[in-house]
C-alpha cells in the first residue's frame, strides 16, 4: 500500500513528468555532441568567469533562509570569490539538476557536498573532502521498536531518489543479512523535508542521510527525532566537476588546501557543522577509505 | 507557523510562478494559433511540421522539456539564462496544446460564411481578421483558459533549471524549518487565490461576450 502512494509523493517534481522520462532525458544528456565538454581553468580564465552550481535545500551546507544563501559550501564560496581572480557566477538549483548541469558543461563546479560514491566517480571528479559524509539513520524520538543496527529489519526506510542515501541501501542490506535480518520497504523522496515529514506521520520507521545533516535536525527538532547509527562505510563529500577536468580540479583543492592550513576550515565546520573533521584525506576516497582508481 | 519574513519570501516565489505563467501564456496562446493555421493549411510540409510539433511536445513531460531546453541547447551553441529558458519551455508546450484548441475550433467553423466573405471580394486574411478570428477565439476561450489553469499548474517544473517559483520557495523553506505543511500550505492557498482570479476574470469575460454576441 505505501508503495504506489510514495512513488507518486516521491516525484515531486510537478504534474507532467515520469520518472522513466526524467532518466531518459539524463542519459541523452551525455550523449549530446561534445561541444558540450567541460571548460578548463585555461578556458575559465580566457572568458573571465567560471559557474558554480549550488543547492537550495540541503542543510547545513547549502539553504536559502528569505531568499539569502547560507550554509557552510556558500560561506566557502563567498572566500573563494575574493579569492579566486576571475568572477565567479552561482546558480541555485535543485540536486536533480545539478549533476546533469555539470555533466553537460553549463556548470563548470557542482560547489555542493556530493558524497563521492563508486557510481559518481564514474562521470565525475571530486576535489578533496569538505566533510565527512558517512551515512547514518534518524528515527522518532522514543522509538523503542530500533535500538540498533539490525532493528532496521524489514522496517520501513526513507531516503533520496538518486542520493547517497539511497546507493548505500547494498551495504545496509548486506550487514541487515549478517544478523538475519533483511532489507524492509524503501521509499524514496526528492526532498528530505518530506521524507522527515513522513517518519513523523509514520509512514517511514527510519530515514537515512549523512551524519552531518542528520545532526543538524536532531539539534533543531530534538523533541521529535532521535539520532540512530551509523549505515554503511566511512564516506565523504566533496565538490564535484565533469570527469577529466584536471586543472579545475588542482585549482579547487589548492585553494580548499588553503583553507585546510589557515583553520578556515574548522572555523566554518564547526560554526555551520557543528561537527570539526580534523582528519579529512588530503584526496577524494571512495566508502571505506578506498583510492579513487 | 511561518513568519512575516518568509511568508513574504513565498510571495516573492508567488511572483516568480504569476511572471513566468504570464510570459507563457502570452506568447504561447499565440504561437498556438499559427501552429493551428499551419496544421489547417494545404500545403502538405506545413501540416506535416505542426503535427509532428504538436505530438511530440505534448508526449515530454514539461521536467523533461526544460531540461532539454536549458541543459541540451548549449551542445548546439545555444547557451539560455534560467529565466528565459523557463518561459519558452513553457511557451513551447502551452502551444502545443493552444494548438489543438484553435485547430478544433478552425474545423469547427461554417465553412458557408468563409465562402461567403470570399464571394464578397475579401482576400484571405481580410476573411480570417473580421470574419474567422472574431469568432473562433470566443469559441475558444474556455477551453483556452483551462490550459491556462494546467500551464500554472505545471509551472513547477522549471525549478529543476534553478528558477525559484512558489513551490520551490516552498521547499527551501521546509529544508530550513523541517516542517513542510506551513509553507505547504500557503503555497497552495496562493495558487488557489491566483487560479480563482484567473476563472472569475474569464467568466466575466464570457459572460458579457454572451450578452453582445449571443451564444458562443
Amino acid at each position: 500500500m505505501t508503495a504506489p502512494l510514495s512513488t507518486r509523493r516521491s516525484l515531486a517534481l510537478g504534474p507532467r513528468m515520469s520518472l522513466a522520462s526524467f532518466a531518459v532525458a539524463l542519459l541523452m544528456l551525455p550523449a549530446w555532441p561534445s561541444s558540450a565538454s567541460a571548460a578548463s581553468l585555461e578556458d575559465i580564465k580566457k572568458r573571465g568567469y567560471m559557474i558554480v552550481a549550488t543547492e537550495d535545500d540541503y542543510p547545513p551546507f547549502e539553504f536559502v533562509v528569505d531568499g539569502k544563501p547560507m550554509g557552510y559550501d556558500h560561506e566557502l564560496l563567498s572566500i573563494l570569490r575574493k579569492s579566486a581572480g576571475f568572477e565567479v557566477r552561482q546558480e541555485i538549483l535543485p540536486w536533480q539538476g545539478i549533476l546533469p548541469g555539470v555533466a553537460s558543461g553549463k556548470y563548470d563546479v557542482a560547489l555542493s557536498a556530493a558524497v563521492i560514491t563508486d557510481e559518481r566517480v564514474k562521470s565525475l571528479d571530486f576535489t578533496v573532502p569538505i566533510s565527512e559524509s558517512t551515512m547514518a539513520y534518524v528515527k522518532r524520538k522514543g522509538d523503542a521498536s530500533i535500538k540498533s543496527l539490525k532493528d532496521l529489519s524489514g522496517k520501513t526506510l526513507g531516503v533520496q531518489q538518486g542520493g547517497a542515501s539511497f546507493q548505500v541501501l547494498p551495504e545496509l542490506e548486506v550487514e541487515l543479512k549478517k544478523t538475519g535480518g533483511k532489507l524492509g520497504n524503501v521509499v524514496q523522496y526528492g526532498a528530505f523535508s518530506e521524507a522527515y515529514q513522513d517518519l513523523v506521520n509514520r509512514r517511514l520507521d527510519a530515514v537515512i542521510h549523512n551524519i552531518v545533516s542528520l545532526s543538524t535536525l536532531v539539534s533543531e527538532k530534538p523533541d521529535v527525532f532521535e539520532f540512530g547509527q551509523r549505515v554503511g562505510r566511512k564516506s565523504y563529500a566533496a565538490w564535484a566537476v565533469q570527469k577529466n577536468n584536471k586543472s579545475l580540479v588542482d585549482f579547487l583543492n589548492a585553494f580548499l588546501a588553503q583553507q585546510k592550513s589557515n583553520g578556515t576550515y574548522k572555523q566554518l565546520q564547526s560554526k555551520w557543522l557543528r561537527i570539526t573533521f580534523d582528519d579529512l584525506p588530503n584526496q577524494p576516497l571512495l566508502p571505506g577509505d578506498r583510492p579513487i582508481k | 507557523m511561518l513568519k512575516w519574513s518568509t511568508m513574504l519570501d513565498l510571495l516573492r516565489g508567488a511572483g516568480m510562478t504569476v511572471t513566468v505563467s504570464c510570459l507563457a501564456i502570452a506568447a504561447g496562446v499565440p504561437l498556438g494559433l499559427l501552429l493551428a493555421l499551419a496544421r489547417t493549411r494545404r500545403a502538405r510540409g506545413l501540416r506535416w511540421l505542426s503535427a509532428v510539433y504538436s505530438s511530440f511536445v505534448r508526449a515530454a513531460p514539461v521536467v523533461t522539456f526544460t531540461m532539454l531546453i536549458f541543459f541540451g541547447l548549449p551542445a548546439l551553441g545555444v547557451s539560455l539564462d534560467p529565466l528565459p529558458a523557463a518561459v519558452i519551455a513553457l511557451t513551447l508546450n502551452t502551444a502545443a496544446f493552444n494548438a489543438e484548441i484553435w485547430r478544433a475550433a478552425i474545423m469547427d467553423f461554417p465553412r458557408g460564411q468563409l465562402e461567403a466573405a470570399l464571394a464578397m471580394g475579401m482576400t484571405g486574411s481580410v476573411a480570417f481578421r473580421r470574419i474567422v478570428f472574431p469568432q473562433i477565439w470566443r469559441a475558444s476561450l474556455p477551453a483556452l483558459v483551462n490550459e491556462m489553469t494546467l500551464l500554472i499548474k505545471a509551472s513547477p517544473a522549471v525549478a529543476i533549471i534553478g528558477v525559484v517559483d512558489l513551490t520551490r520557495k516552498a521547499r527551501q523553506i521546509a529544508a530550513t524549518t523541517y516542517e513542510p505543511l506551513p509553507p505547504f500550505v500557503a503555497a497552495a492557498v496562493v495558487y488557489g487565490l491566483a487560479l480563482a482570479l484567473l476563472v472569475a476574470g474569464a467568466r466575466t469575460l464570457e459572460r458579457s461576450l454572451r450578452r453582445r454576441y449571443g451564444t458562443l
